[in-house]
């Protein structure tokens, strides 16, 4: 179903091959895990095969792609969706339609389907993927899980006999994560050819038929040992730096409180992890933290202050706050300006960015970096200002694994120093590192998790 | 109003063909526009608040309040300005059949549907996507501006002049997420197999049904109605 | 084989994103200035960042067109709001489509963007306060001629100095990799 043989990619601009010699094979109904650490090129191989590289992406490309036994050369991308369906990261921006049917038909309104047929591919298309009772929903009104599924189907619809996956589960919580291994199995039974590109090796590794392992845009033999993070130590026990007590939460607007009589406290010297499903509250409660968010009851004391009576700029001169998408932290035209703004001295400045790998790019304009550098950006940022309290939200997402690693190296300095932490995540490698106590939030009320193994259940 | 997301065709007025809506709204707005009898345009102004009453679309006190107190100032400044009660009433009514003409369309129609009703027209169909396109990810690009906001909340000016710290912490930004939000929408475009040169299908195409003509027939009395209120009463 | 359309999908994608962020200016903008009923006010505060995004995007696009494909999808979401913004709207983009066309053939360069985005920011005023007129001569019969050149003056410094804005930040996303400023 794939052949691919000496695929080599290059960008413009770039000294390195994103893709060199790369040789991949999968028979129909195969599920292959392509794994590897960010950069190593796996988006791009994804890309490739799709056809957009080099019709819509700009990038020199050599060597030879079969789908379906038939050459990708000279196929526009068009003609190529039919046989290979791409499902991006962040099935946001692969959402066209306000409903979940018309979302699926979509695909096959592009390619002229006539309108009789396609209540028939709609209807096999969301039985494959269990999401018939979605039928008729707003798609804003899913779960990111849902919203997953109905992107897939809208692929399925248009019937490719090749899928690419890719990263699905950075924004997945485990009860959606779980769902989707089950769709890559009825996928694999109706014969269509899936490839998962993800470094969660761990989670896909039971629902895949192979695994190939990529780096620096090939395949290599063996995948390199799973990488074991050490869970970090507790500092000097200290004063909480956060506490909230009784606090109600419900967005303007809505009589259901998202939260309720949410109680806990972080203290200096120890860090918290905050699980929940998406939509649960989480990134809520670290905005009310911050004072971004008013609470209808309760109070909420931040390194001292009051966040109800005090702007949020006054709460960030001691707290710091990393929010998932770290685009809009940062402002300045330079990488070095966003650590050097933050810190009052050079040195800092430059020890903060060699920590996080990002030494090399100060020059830069940090839009032009990978989100996972930019996340490790906004913390190096963050933690060149030295804050007494930290709010990580998704910190590991886009992060391979020794870059994750730096981080909780990072992170497990600040707290022996004595700083505050609590992380909202949903990956469990993350929370079993961070967590010197876990904080499950469900059903909008907060509950406190056993260790070691933090979890939702 | 016109920002907020519509919901399902729960109503008569929801499933109303988009053209018939927007063809009576330009219609009555246009000749709201030539009306001078504060009761032709009072008249004007019922149909559009029972269309909206029949559209289930609600009001809050505070916005019903803001726009009787805001009808009432201007109408007392025309009032001022001209001494004539009936041409100050006139104004302020003609100004509230516009506002009131707006949710009409806007409010009960959602953009897929509004796209559906374009496809059908001669349209390329690279325009057509382009509308749903705005529709779709102007929400999304407005959280993204609530983000900003926030980041910009908590940053501070950080000893810069407001109108600096704005344009770096909103301006620049939204600029880079403009352009960001194409490139990746654009490739999934493709990737979906849409092509500006390839004709498209329409899943559900709207149809001009018993409710349109109905509707139809309905404004044309009341356009009828007003149109001898204001010229038919006679010498 | 098919001859290539004029407008690629990435074209009228961006032409849409533009598009996007014109209405999220005005969004913010005209609850502030339209209840002060001052005319060409919020044509001057919107033209500020609605030229600074345009001209990013005749920056872009580059080719004769441009401006109104921009201003007619614009214009075709006006159309849901309000038929008379969709009559300026488009009059606005027709004006400067038309002289940039004729006069720079297209928008490559400095000049052209800024030229574009200006003279569709000035051509939209006219066209509301003609519309405005015909219907309302009494209001808008009594308003002095100064006060529309005056509108129209503050229309052209906010639209040049929005346009120069948004040269900058061409710039900018260009050495961010996000644009091609060359060719």
């Amino acid at each position: 179903m794939i052949a691919v043989h000496d695929l080599t990619v290059r960008y413009p601009g770039q000294a390195c091959h994103a893709l060199s010699n790369m040789a991949l094979e999968a028979q129909p109904g195969e599920r292959v895990l392509l794994a590897g650490a960010t950069g190593c090129g796996k988006s791009t191989l994804g890309l490739a095969l799709c056809g957009a590289i080099p019709e819509i992406v700009p990038a020199r490309r050599t060597g030879a792609i079969r789908i379906c036994n038939r050459s990708i050369d000279g196929r526009p991308v068009r003609d190529m969706a039919r046989d290979v369906g791409f499902l991006m990261q962040n099935v946001a921006n692969q959402i066209f339609s306000d409903r979940v049917d018309e979302e699926v038909a979509f695909g096959l309104e592009n390619f002229g389907t006539p309108a009789q047929a396609m209540e028939d591919r709609i209807q096999q298309a969301l039985e494959l993927v269990d999401g018939c009772h979605l039928r008729g929903r707003l798609i804003d009104t899913l779960s990111a899980g849902e919203r997953q599924r109905v992107a897939l189907a809208a692929l399925l619809a248009v019937d490719p006999q090749v899928l690419v996956l890719d990263e699905p589960l950075a924004f997945l919580d485990s009860n959606a994560a779980g769902r989707l291994l089950w769709t890559l199995e009825r996928l694999s039974r109706s014969q269509k050819t899936v490839l998962v590109f993800e470094h969660r090796r761990d989670m896909l590794r039971p629902a895949v038929d192979r695994e190939v392992s990529m780096a620096a845009g090939y395949a290599i033999q063996a995948p390199p040992p799973a990488l074991v993070f050490s869970p970090i130590v507790r500092g000097t026990s200290g004063d909480p730096a956060l506490v909230f007590d009784s606090v109600d939460f419900a967005w303007p607007g809505r009589a259901q409180n998202l939260l309720r009589g949410i109680s806990f406290a972080v203290r200096r010297g120890e860090s918290v992890v905050l699980l929940g499903d998406n939509g649960s509250g989480k990134t809520t409660i670290l905005a009310l933290a911050m004072g971004l968010l008013r609470p209808k009851n309760g109070r909420i004391q931040n390194c001292g202050l009051a966040a109800r009576k005090n702007p949020p700029g006054r709460l960030a001169e001691k707290a710091a706050l990393l929010f998932q998408n770290p685009d809009h932290q940062l402002h300045l035209p330079r990488v070095g300006d966003e650590v050097r703004l933050a810190s009052a001295k050079p040195e800092p400045a430059r020890q903060a960015l060699s920590s996080m790998g990002l030494a090399d790019l100060a020059d830069r304009h940090p839009r032009s970096l990978s989100m996972g550098q930019k996340r490790r950006l906004t913390l190096a940022a963050a933690l060149c200002r030295q804050p007494e309290l930290m709010l990580l939200d998704e910190p590991s997402v886009g992060q391979d694994d020794r870059s994750l690693a730096s981080i909780l190296e990072q992170l497990g300095n600040y707290i022996q120093a004595g700083g505050a932490l609590l992380t909202a995540t949903h990956d469990r490698r993350v929370a079993d590192a961070l967590s010197h106590r876990c904080l499950v939030i469900k059903h909008g009320q907060l509950h406190e998790a056993g260790k070691p193994h933090c979890s939702l259940e | 109003m016109f920002l907020t997301r519509v919901e399902a065709a729960k109503t008569p007025v929801h499933r109303l063909h988009p053209f018939v809506k927007m063809g009576v709204g330009f219609g009555f707005t246009a000749y709201a526009l030539v009306m001078i009898d504060p009761r032709s345009l009072a008249l004007l102004l019922s149909f559009f608040l029972l269309t909206l009453i029949v559209a289930r679309i609600s009001w809050s006190i505070k916005q019903w309040a803001s726009a009787i107190v805001f009808l009432g100032v201007l109408t007392g400044l025309n009032f001022w300005a001209s001494s004539d009660p009936s041409h100050a009433a006139a104004y302020s009514l003609r100004l509230a059949v516009f506002i009131t003409g707006i949710p009409v369309l806007a409010a009960t129609t959602a953009p897929q549907e509004m796209s559906r009703a374009l496809s059908r027209l001669p349209l390329p169909p690279g325009l057509v996507v382009a509308v749903v396109l705005v529709w779709r990810f102007f929400p999304m690009m407005a959280a993204e501006v609530r983000e900003m906001r926030q980041a910009a909340l908590l940053r501070g000016r950080q000893g810069r002049s407001r109108q600096n710290a704005f344009f770096r912490g909103f301006v620049v930004p939204m600029a880079f997420c403009m352009v960001e939000y194409s490139d990746r929408v654009a490739l999934t475009l493709e990737l979906r197999g849409f092509s500006p040169r390839a004709a498209r299908s329409c899943y559900n195409p709207p149809t001009i049904g018993l409710n349109d003509g109905l509707y139809i027939g309905l404004a044309a009395i009341t356009a009828a109605m007003a149109a001898l209120l204001q010229w038919g009463a006679g010498p | 084989m098919k001859p290539k359309a004029y407008w690629q999908t990435r074209e009228y994608v961006f032409a849409a994103m533009v598009s996007a962020a014109l209405l999220v200016v005005a969004s913010v903008i005209i609850p502030f200035t339209l209840p002060l009923r001052i005319p060409g006010l919020t044509n001057a505060v919107t033209g500020l960042f609605s030229a600074f995004f345009i001209v990013i995007g005749l920056v872009r696009l580059r080719r004769p067109g441009s401006l109104l494909l921009i201003t007619g999808i614009y214009a075709l979401i006006c159309l849901m709001i309000s038929p008379v913004i969709f009559g300026f709207v488009i009059t606005g983009g027709l004006v400067g489509e038309i002289v940039c066309s004729t006069i720079f053939r297209g928008y490559r360069g400095n000049i052209a963007p800024v030229c574009g985005a200006v003279l569709y920011e000035m051509g939209m005023f006219p066209a509301a306060m003609a519309i405005s007129f015909f219907f309302l001569p009494e209001r808008y019969g009594a308003i002095a001629p100064w006060v529309f050149l005056v509108a129209e003056l503050a229309i052209f410094a906010t639209a040049v100095t929005g346009g120069l804005l948004g040269l900058k930040v061409a710039r900018e996303l260009a050495r961010a990799g996000k644009l091609n400023l060359e060719g």
